[in-house]
């Protein structure tokens, strides 16, 4: 275990015991932020475990939820898809709870499909029903129903496509935001996005 | 361009200015003119960019290039890329 990457090393201490864990994660702050977390690992990790739990996950997705609803084999996601932190995929509509009185095995059931290339932002909520076409942008927060077109930005609630997916990704490559930074290890990823601000701001000044 | 055409566009950038960005902004933002803005001026982000751009399409039943739009920060600027879509459409 030891010369492991960290990401690799806490993925093995899952299944070590609390104490091991431990240890581990003293032994990682002691070696410091110079070596990076192996992102490919963890998130190939993770996209197994929620196979394991019945979600149809394509290849080269980036997966950073697990709220997958109780139906989760009802979601179906494509390749190279990037899903945020804190995104549901609601397979089930719980209003049926006010007709269980008069029927009480009811459930409203929805598949969730997500298309190729698509990117579901941080806190967005999938609605049952809900399919995505390929390449759309979810933006944060974003509450998604019915049938979205491809190459779809989808915002708000209830979730609206405002535009092309395409344009954004193109202006956004060009704006101010932009900066060519991942994958580097955190050290110097931090020193190349402080220089960045700093030109910017540089820039700015009257 | 036609001066009809000139000022559906002004007029669909001002709705979208009157009804976006900045609760703030309203109809006191002043003119609307080939030089104004749509970050610095009227608030624009990205997003609101690309709304614009949809809404530009539906008015004016064109379709703008990414390619064209994708770094256009004034008015003088759309303009100029649906005056283009217009020659290509023709």
């Amino acid at each position: 275990m030891r010369g492991d990457d960290p990401g690799t090393e806490l993925l093995k201490a899952g299944a070590l015991g609390f104490s091991t864990f431990k240890s581990l994660v003293r032994r990682l702050l002691r070696r410091g932020a110079a070596q990076p977390l192996d992102l490919a690992a963890s998130d190939a990790a993770a996209v197994a475990r929620l196979r394991a739990r019945g979600v149809t996950i394509g290849e080269g997705c980036r997966i950073y939820t697990t709220e997958f609803s109780t139906e989760p084999y009802l979601v179906s996601i494509g390749d190279r898809v990037a899903v945020a932190g804190g995104v549901k995929f609601l397979t089930h509509d719980g209003a049926a709870h006010l007709l269980r009185d008069r029927r009480p095995m009811l459930q409203f059931m929805g598949r969730i499909t997500v298309g190729n290339d698509c990117f579901i932002g941080e806190n967005a909520l999938l609605l049952p029903g809900t399919r995505l076409g390929a390449g759309c942008i979810i933006t944060a927060g974003t509450v998604v129903m019915g049938e979205i077109p491809a190459n779809s930005v989808v915002v708000g609630n209830p979730g609206r496509v405002i535009g092309r997916a395409s344009l954004l990704l193109k202006r956004a490559e060009h704006g101010a935001s932009a900066i060519d930074s991942f994958g580097l290890p955190e050290a110097a990823r931090r020193q190349a996005i402080g220089r960045h601000f700093t030109a910017m701001e540089s820039q700015n000044e009257p | 361009m036609n001066p009809d055409l000139h000022s559906a566009l002004l007029e669909t950038i001002a709705r979208m200015a009157r009804l976006g960005p900045s609760p703030d902004l309203g109809p006191d933002h002043g003119p609307i003119t080939l030089q104004t803005r749509f970050n610095e001026d009227l608030g624009f982000d990205s997003l609101n960019l690309v709304e614009l751009v949809l809404r530009v399409e539906q008015d004016l039943n064109i379709v703008l290039s990414d390619d064209a739009m994708a770094t256009v920060h004034d008015v003088a600027g759309l303009l100029a890329a649906v005056a283009e879509a217009q020659r290509e459409s023709a």
